[in-house]
């Protein structure tokens, strides 16, 4: 016979005992994994919660982004670059900038590595009259937009072209025309009209502004180079200011003339700090709230691990102390065993190990018993465990955490009972009467 | 014939605390030698637990050597006696120390857990010993299920199973009728007979024995022989 098997009939003979003791083993390790368990689920679902938080708010900036892009558009853009001899008076009275420039500066531009203008539109302009038509109109030829290319983010994969422009390119053999326009003339998109003898289709009319926008006519710049005798030319260039940093206002002018040095640069940009402010303090707003909800989780994982850092050594202690009666009392019970035992020759350090080692496998099944036990009350105590996780609560490091403790706790708990059964005087057991 | 006991004055005084001292042994001289029979008698507190618990390696004396097959037992460290008590004695007492929750056959082999042997050849042993001792019916049962004569026959089997050279019986026959009491006296006679040595206390003066002594103020005396 080995001293296991003793182990494992006597328990069988005193299951009631051995049940108690399971039942403190569990309740001990159960408090310690669900404490675990409960922490981590909350933590888990804390990161959840805030990272849906910030899905939510990237979608409403992303929302106002656009809505933004919206009004710039609506609004026009707010910064006009020209060249450095073009007369501020003259733009007024001539109605178009006479002074041109070479029309590569919007690439010189777009590639200078410059933060705070974007939607960069060149633009050859110029006050005509539409001889079919008889009419003043404000002759706008562009190419499209030129992008800022080192801003990738609001570019294509490619790199070459915005996602969503402001400004879309005039497909070839088509035309824009002002509000006033379409209603002067009657027309509508897709009508057909004749333009120094081309004839275009008018592919959008554009929304009533109460400006001389409302009179403009915008074409490729390839046509309008072409009628007006300005081959690679351009005399404007519309950009869109950056309203992202309302303290960087100011550090346009300075940015541009670092790379096209005989330019002067026009802001209008006012109308549209408001909306930009705006803007930031929505977002502002959803970060404070996204930080307070932090704020908030994190206080209650402190107050639940402050909890648990008292209660669980409590439990833990008072298993301990419950499970060290328990194997003294066993003792107590089985003292004429332990008796004859001494008396066949079976050594001091084999009952103390029979005594240990029942404490250990009580231990170690009531280990497995509180492992599950805590994890589930962990698990469903957390709260809404999303996506069905409760299976992956239980994990190999814990239930090493779970085990390791336990057996430490009823070997710590056992140990001076066994010590005690090994050096009781074996005569007194044995002696009788 | 070889000597397997011998106690060479040994003494034994309990010294309870607040309490006045008890000499229970007084320089006692006694030798069993291989193939005797010996019963120590004396009434109850004379000592007689104690002369056998000294003999038997379980009580350290105050006072003198005690050698089993030429070894002073209490020279031995207590992991070598506890080995030592394994492989030369036999116990039996008057509270047949049965463990509970081993069925008859377990506790006859509860020897093993000391020793190092062939478990089967244990077990071969301890089936015949229990056929010997006429309780062969009841291997699976516990002893809670066997009458008191039974149990004493049980507590002998498992006590002979290592084939001991000395057999220590503390009154073996106290809690038994006298059918009982006769059959366990003449197992031990029997082991005797086969060259075995017994060393047997009991306060029945009436028990034959090849040699009898009286136990008395932690003296002991010739009685008969
Ligand atoms: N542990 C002890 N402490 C104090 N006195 C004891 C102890 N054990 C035995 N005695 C005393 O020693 C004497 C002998 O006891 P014991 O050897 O048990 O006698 P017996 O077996 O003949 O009845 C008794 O008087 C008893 O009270
Ligand atoms: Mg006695």
């Amino acid at each position: 016979m080995k001293p296991w098997q003793l182990i494992q009939k006597e328990i069988c003979y005193r299951k009631t005992g051995f049940g108690i003791g399971l039942l403190c083993v569990a309740i001990a390790i159960a408090s310690l994994t669900g404490a675990l368990t409960l922490l981590r689920v909350y933590e888990t679902r804390t990161s959840e919660i805030l990272e849906e938080r910030e899905r939510e708010t990237r979608a409403e900036m992303d929302r106002l982004e656009n809505d933004y892009r919206r009004i710039m558009r609506d609004l026009g853009h707010n910064v006009m670059i020209l060249h450095e001899d073009q007369s501020r008076s003259a733009l007024r009275t001539v109605g178009h900038p006479d002074t041109f420039m070479p029309a590569d500066y919007v690439y010189q531009l777009g590639h200078g590595g410059i933060e705070t203008l974007n939607h960069l539109l060149p633009v050859l302009q110029q006050r005509v009259t539409w001889p079919e038509q008889e009419m003043d109109v404000i002759l706008m030829g562009t190419p499209g937009q030129v992008p800022v290319f080192h801003l990738t983010r609001f570019l294509t994969e490619d790199g070459e072209s915005y996602r969503n422009p402001i400004f879309r390119a005039i497909p070839e053999g088509k035309i824009e025309i002002g509000h006033a326009i379409a209603t002067d003339l009657g027309l509508r998109p897709g009508d057909t009209i004749t333009l120094m003898g081309e004839s275009f289709e008018v592919h959008r009319v554009n929304r009533a502004q109460g400006s001389e926008e409302d009179i403009m006519l915008w074409c490729n710049l390839d046509v309008a180079q072409r009628w007006l005798d300005r081959e690679d030319q351009i005399n404007i260039i519309f950009a869109l200011e950056c309203i992202c940093d309302i303290e960087g206002l100011g550090a346009i002018t300075d940015e541009i003339s670092a790379i096209l040095p005989d330019v002067q640069v026009l802001e209008f940009s006012s109308r549209v700090i408001a909306r930009g402010e705006a803007r930031q303090r929505a977002e502002q707003e959803s970060r404070r709230a996204i930080a307070a909800e932090l704020a908030h989780r994190t206080q209650m994982s402190d107050e639940l691990r402050g909890f648990a850092t008292i209660l669980v050594p409590v439990v833990l202690a008072a298993s301990g102390l419950w499970i060290f009666f328990l194997i003294l009392g066993n003792v107590r019970e089985r003292e004429s065993e332990i008796g004859i035992l001494r008396a066949i020759g079976v050594k001091e350090s084999v009952i103390a190990g029979i005594f240990l080692g029942k404490a250990i496998g009580m231990g170690l099944v009531g280990a497995l018993i509180g492992y599950v036990a805590g994890v589930l009350a962990g698990a469903l105590g957390g709260g809404g465990v999303a996506h069905g996780s409760v299976w992956g609560q239980f994990n190999l490091t814990l239930l090493a955490v779970a085990l390791l403790v336990a057996v430490v706790l009823c070997a710590a708990a056992g140990w001076v009972p066994a010590m005690l059964a090994a050096q009781r005087d074996p005569a007194d057991m044995l002696r009788g009467d | 014939m070889t000597e397997i006991l011998k106690l060479e004055r040994v003494s034994k005084t309990y010294r309870p605390p607040g309490r006045s001292a008890v000499a229970a042994l007084d320089q006692i001289e006694l030798s069993v030698a291989a193939g005797t029979f010996k019963v120590v008698c004396g009434h109850s507190g004379s000592g007689k637990s104690t002369l056998l618990l000294s003999a038997g390696g379980l009580q350290k004396p105050d006072a003198g050597h005690v050698l089993v097959k030429g070894t002073d037992v209490y020279r031995l460290s207590s992991e070598k006696r506890a080995r030592f008590r394994a492989e030369t004695m036999g116990y039996v007492f008057q509270q047949f120390h049965l463990i509970p929750y081993l069925n008859i056959l377990e506790n006859v082999m509860a020897p093993s857990l000391a020793l190092t042997g062939d478990v089967a050849q244990l077990e071969q042993r301890a089936r015949a010993m229990i056929k010997q001792f006429g309780v062969e019916q009841r291997l699976d049962h516990p002893p809670s299920e066997l009458s008191i004569g039974e149990r004493q026959r049980v507590a002998l089997a498992r006590a002979l199973v290592n084939e001991p050279a000395l057999l220590l019986a503390d009154e073996p026959t106290g809690n038994l009728d006298e059918r009982n009491s006769e059959i366990v006296i003449q197992h031990l006679r029997d082991f005797a007979s086969r060259g075995g040595a017994v060393l047997m206390a009991t306060h029945d003066m009436r028990i034959e024995a090849d040699e009898k002594l009286l136990l008395e103020n932690g003296r002991l005396e010739l009685f008969a022989k």
